[in-house]
């Protein structure tokens, strides 16, 4: 009855925290009930590998809850009437015990009407070298949008000046909700490396030091222009970094990807040529696996499949699974604020296939709440993760979805799954 | 220079204010005035008498792309640059965020103040709430000026934004002083100079009344402007004068109340405890003062209400809930329900509908909703829920909605004489954590679902062989199994569920809950009491003297009282000796491993009837229990506790490590395992919600043997110090 109801994702709210607890070293101090504490820490516990242990017991102090991040001020009707001021001073003195390299105050959406003077808060305690505050979390507004103002403010905190050296770039719109955020970091990291590039920054899972490294960057790349491109902006302003936003979106799949490099080779000095070797063997193992698969089955041609997620990922992935594979999108539903041309080129590439929500289909891309409902709602057997929240799954090797590994990943995944979905 | 004129509403500060600037931006400074008041007249004389549109109004009808500096920016007499925050409707939305937002979009949209040689405050005084305090900030107003007669509620105002400004004494002497505008009262002047001398401020002028005041304004100007050589013109100019060659600025140093009164009053303030006492009538309100357990023992709030409330509404599978409030609220209760229905489709293949695709809407509040009020996104996703049809429409309230106090049921009250729709609505008013913790919000749930849903009269007998469960936790990995279990003894006797109350159920099973003759509730814990307790008082409903079963002696316990109640003693006997003999042959093969080994319990469960059990029958020794104090229910007595070495309630971390080193256990169980290790001690853990029935006392003792056989001793936990160099903080 209700398929059409909303999907009801994450806010500016949310993105803020993750944003900043994504990097190391430094801490977020969120400002309100513990009823926004819980999922938030359990996420950063989780998935940024912070947290060793889910034992409450571990993390005894007062503003932690028995979790190892995020701790809160546990506020109440009567902080609501009165004011944070006194939880949080004490909270403020208590991680300046703790040495942290940055703290940021988030309000909670709550706090955020009651307006508490948190900056000032901060200059009397000096929790940390760098400090900030962010008053307001967005309400309701994207999760890009949290992302990125938090870095941004992150950024205006450190004493930045452009000193660009020949091949450096730094890579935008890692955040905590992409699938294998880390893996697909390492993979990046590495091919670039590998053509003789290297990386400045991420503003992902990095210390403040290694993040004061993007002022190096001679380009920035906007690998997901729905959490990077507002930081890139910002960063051609403040420092004068061009930046450039791949046609096809993030490296995903084998098109995707071998057009990011060559565009990227136009653009800096960059050896296509280690990039091309990695990739022709995936390929070569690719036409391995289908050439036996559709001699059996036919099979992945034919097959139906949905998609859920932001453009710059929709977009690469409908180049994989349809160009490459042969597979039909029967609904597609893209979130974030895109860059317009990856907007419209996903546009006119699902002109020849008409939204059909009832239409059956094999597979579905979407994060676990996708997948999970996808089985419930359609009785599908396949579901592959391309975002956060996951089903449970536990990946203890590391996985990417970018590159040459990433799109064989994909495939053995599609392949299986299609099996699976039979 | 960035000042604020504050001053009780309706004391004149938008005149003088609007005077001043056009002293300053005549006198050849450029000028910008900012009005701070919902009342939104601040620049009116500066702009011919004409009305511009607010930030607040102008954020209300464009997008955040469309945002132009340039439109919320109008110029007015002399060049004044102005601004004109705006604020709701009285009675709705929060004026406060209002200032808030404005200040906010006005530094988004890079406002440069350093342009301008003056940039004048305008700001409302009479509450000087967060919202209201921004000028008072660091980054802007660097001096203050409080208007005020000598009417005490003027003055009351103005030590209130002396209070105001007294927080932020860090920031250094930023009072600048008082500006008298005289109302002709009798004694006025020395009044304000006696609370002058007494806060140690300067009047820095006395602005006599004078009709040409109500001239100007009749002709939309400022006085200053209209009437440049009147003696009140001539004043606005000596006051600019003085605050721009001001260089003394003085310290915040509000009165008390009495201070005040004796002050301004010439009176001592009579002290409340001398009055009598009274006693009232009370309504009936009182009963529903049921309080969570945190709330009770005044402990901090362990999640919101709103959260609890969210977990439980959605199990009413037929329904539609709101959230009302922004995206973030209503994501996290969707994550928090989603979970374990992802989890139990991936690990066990067991499909959970409702955990997997709850029926939810959220109003997503905006920043316009919080300043004016959300009712206009709440009856859009009313309206949006309505399409659907759905049997039942539940409206969950958020922290930003309580705050701002919007008046749901007068909301839906509106949509629903409207729209002529049918459909029923349930408020459940939690206002995010206001109303309590998690616990709290689902006990308005059960409340609040029941009254309104339950039919109470005109019923069939209630039939014995349909049976009500209550208060399973939809949350608990167990609740799929338990159920199952539950069914298949229900089934032995001939009878059935008829609603889970409330757990992946529907409307209908929730208005006919009293067909059912058997009421069971899932846990005698501390909300199990609540819910018999008001199912009681209510509906006169008598729950089932035992609870779903935990262990070997409540299975039997439990059988046995099934076998009495439907008078089927013999099928409850069958029952029972499955279950004795299936566990009493693992107590048989377990005993010679365990049989003396010493045992400690670390738990936040403190129902552990069923572990203990079974470790006594498994001959184990227990040296100690430790219950950790956990927000969702009180100590409970054991018949056990004799046997128990030592029994501790409110156990910590600290205690753990020490009491092992002492005790010496074999065996220690805690609901997480701990990283620490110690030589010769197993650890190991128990479920925080254990399986019904006496298989999961039986499978732990399994696993204990496998251990003690067994204990080898992890090479990874070596490894620690390379997790701390690589993903520690």
């Amino acid at each position: 009855m209700y398929d059409s109801l909303t999907k009801i994702l994450p806010d500016s709210f949310t993105s803020m925290i993750f944003a900043l607890e994504a990097l190391r070293g430094g801490t977020v101090l969120l400002n309100g009930p513990t009823g926004c504490k819980f999922y938030h820490a359990a996420v950063v516990g989780g998935v940024s590998m912070r947290s060793f242990s889910y034992d409450p017991l571990d993390y005894p102090s007062e503003f932690y809850f028995g979790q190892g991040q995020v701790p809160c001020t546990y506020l109440d009707s009567h902080d609501y009437v009165f004011g944070s001021k006194d939880k949080l001073s004490r909270l403020l003195e208590f991680v300046k015990q703790r040495s942290f390299d940055f703290v940021a105050v988030v309000n909670s959406p709550g706090a955020a009407l009651i307006g508490d003077d948190l900056e000032a808060l901060l200059r009397e305690s000096q929790p940390a070298s760098v400090m900030f505050a962010l008053d307001t979390p967005g309400f309701s507004q994207t999760y890009g949008k949290g992302h990125q103002d938090a870095l941004i403010a992150l950024l205006e905190q450190l004493p930045l000046a452009r000193k660009p050296e020949r091949g450096y770039v730094n890579l935008l719109g890692f955040t905590l909700m992409d699938k294998y955020a880390h893996g697909n970091r390492r993979e990046m990291i590495q091919l670039l490396k590998d053509g003789g590039v290297a990386v400045g920054s991420t503003l992902f899972d990095e210390s403040i030091d290694q993040i004061t490294n993007l002022s190096k960057a001679e380009l920035n790349i906007v690998v997901s222009p729905e959490n990077g491109l507002s930081l890139a902006k910002y960063l051609e302003k403040r420092l004068g970094i061009p930046y450039f936003i791949p046609t096809l979106g993030q490296p995903v799949g084998f098109p995707a990807c071998e057009r990011f490099f060559e565009e990227l080779a136009e653009q800096i000095a960059f050896d296509l040529e280690p990039v091309i070797r990695s990739m022709n063997s995936a390929r070569r193992r690719a036409y391995y696996f289908l050439s036996r698969y559709t001699s059996l089955l036919g099979m992945p041609k034919g097959a139906a499949y949905r998609l859920y997620g932001n453009y710059s990922l929709a977009l690469p992935l409908l180049h994989f699974l349809t160009r490459y594979l042969g597979m039909i999108p029967v609904e597609l539903v893209c979130s974030g604020v895109p860059a317009v041309t990856h907007q419209r080129q996903v546009e006119e590439f699902m002109k020849p296939f008409p939204r059909n929500e009832n239409a059956e289909a094999e597979i579905c891309f979407g994060d676990g709440n996708d997948v999970a409902a996808s089985v419930l709602k359609k009785g599908y057997r396949c579901g592959i993760e391309i975002a956060e929240p996951s089903m449970g799954y536990l990946d203890v090797y590391e996985k990417t979805l970018f590159g040459p590994r990433g799109a064989l990943f994909i495939l053995e995944q599609v392949l299986n799954g299609l099996k699976f979905s039979r | 220079m960035e000042i604020a004129i504050y001053g009780k509403g309706g004391i004149g500060k938008s005149t003088i204010s609007a005077n001043l600037s056009f002293a300053w931006a005549t006198g050849g400074l450029n000028v910008m005035q900012v009005g701070c008041d919902p009342k939104h007249d601040s620049c009116k004389a500066l702009l011919g008498g004409i009305d511009v549109e607010t930030v607040l109004d102008y954020m209300r009808r464009k997008g955040p792309a469309e945002y132009q500096l340039e439109d919320l920016v109008h110029i007015g007499a002399a060049g004044i640059h102005c601004v004109e925050a705006g604020g709701p409707e009285p009675g709705v939305g929060c004026a406060g965020r209002g200032i808030l937002s404005t200040f906010e979009l006005l530094d988004q949209l890079g406002l440069d103040r350093s342009y301008f040689d003056v940039v004048l405050y305008d700001v409302l005084g009479d509450v000087v709430c967060g919202g209201f305090a921004v000028p008072l900030r660091k980054d802007y107003a660097e001096r203050v000026y409080l208007v005020t007669s000598g009417e005490f509620m003027s003055l009351y105002a103005a030590n209130n934004i002396l209070r105001g400004l007294s927080n932020y004494a860090s920031v250094g002497p930023r009072a600048g002083g008082i500006i008298l505008n005289a109302r002709g009262l009798t004694d006025e002047f020395e009044r304000v100079e006696r609370f002058a001398e007494a806060v140690g401020l300067p009047i820095l002028i006395r602005i006599p009344r004078d009709s040409l005041f109500a001239q100007a304004e009749k002709e939309g100007v400022c006085v200053a402007a209209a009437y440049p050589d009147s003696p009140v013109a001539r004043a606005f100019t000596e006051l600019s004068q003085i605050i721009w060659q001001q260089t003394d600025l003085y310290p915040a140093n509000p009165l008390s109340d009495d201070e005040l009164e004796t002050c301004v009053l010439g009176k001592t303030r009579v002290k409340t405890k001398s009055l009598p006492t009274v006693s009232l009538p009370k309504t009936e309100k009182v009963e529903d003062q049921f309080l969570s357990k945190s709330l009770l023992m005044r402990e901090p709030l362990h999640g919101c209400a709103y959260n609890g409330a969210m977990n439980l509404a959605v199990q009413i599978r037929d329904s539609i809930t709101i959230s009302h409030g922004p995206r973030s609220c209503a994501n996290l209760s969707l994550q928090s329900i989603s979970s374990l229905g992802r989890r139990s489709l991936l690990e066990k293949s067991i499909v959970l509908p409702v955990q997997l695709r709850p029926n939810i809407l959220s109003s997503e509040m905006d920043e316009t909703a919080m300043v004016f009020g959300g009712g206009e996104a709440l009856l859009e996703t009313v309206l949006k829920a309505a399409q659907f049809e759905p049997e039942l429409i539940i409206v969950v309230t958020t922290c930003p909605a309580g705050i701002i106090a919007d008046d749901v049921e007068k909301i839906l009250d509106t949509y629903i004489k409207k729209e002529k729709h049918d459909i029923p609505v349930v408020i459940l008013p939690t206002d995010g954590n206001l109303n309590g913790d998690y616990m709290q919000g689902m006990m308005l749930c059960y409340r609040e679902v029941a009254r309104q849903l339950v039919q109470r009269n005109n019923l069939p007998d209630p039939d014995p062989f349909l049976v009500n469960i209550y208060g399973e936790k939809s949350i608990a990995n167990s609740t799929s199994d338990n159920i199952r279990l539950l069914e298949t003894w229900l089934a032995a006797f001939g009878a059935k569920l008829h609603c889970r109350y409330l757990n992946d159920t529907t409307k209908a099973s929730v208005q006919t809950l009293l067909h059912a003759g058997l009421h069971i509730n899932a846990y005698d814990d501390y909300m199990g009491k609540f819910l018999k307790e008001f199912f009681l008082n209510e509906f006169d409903i008598e729950f089932f003297p035992v609870a779903f079963p935990i262990g070997t002696d409540q299975t039997i316990t439990f059988i046995n009282a099934l076998g009495e109640f439907f008078d089927q003693p013999q099928v409850a006997a069958q029952l029972i000796e499955i279950e004795k003999t299936a566990y009493e042959a693992e107590m048989a093969a377990v005993r010679p491993i365990l049989q003396g080994k010493r045992l400690m319990v670390v738990s936040y469960n403190h129902e552990l009837d069923w572990i203990l059990r079974t470790a006594l029958d498994a001959g184990m020794e227990i040296v100690k229990v430790g219950l950790i104090n956990f927000s969702q229910d009180v100590y409970s007595e054991s018949p056990y506790r004799e046997y128990v070495g030592e029994w501790e309630v409110d156990y910590s971390q600290e205690k753990r490590l020490a009491d092992v080193k002492r005790l010496r256990p074999d065996l220690l169980l805690g609901n997480y395992n701990t990283a620490e290790t110690i030589p010769g001690v197993i650890f190991d853990t128990i479920q925080l919600s254990p399986a019904g029935g006496s298989d999961s006392g039986r499978r732990l003792a399994r696993r204990w043997v496998q251990l003690f056989r067994q204990d080898i001793q992890e090479g990874w936990r070596d490894d620690v110090r390379l997790f701390d160099e690589n993903f520690a903080r």
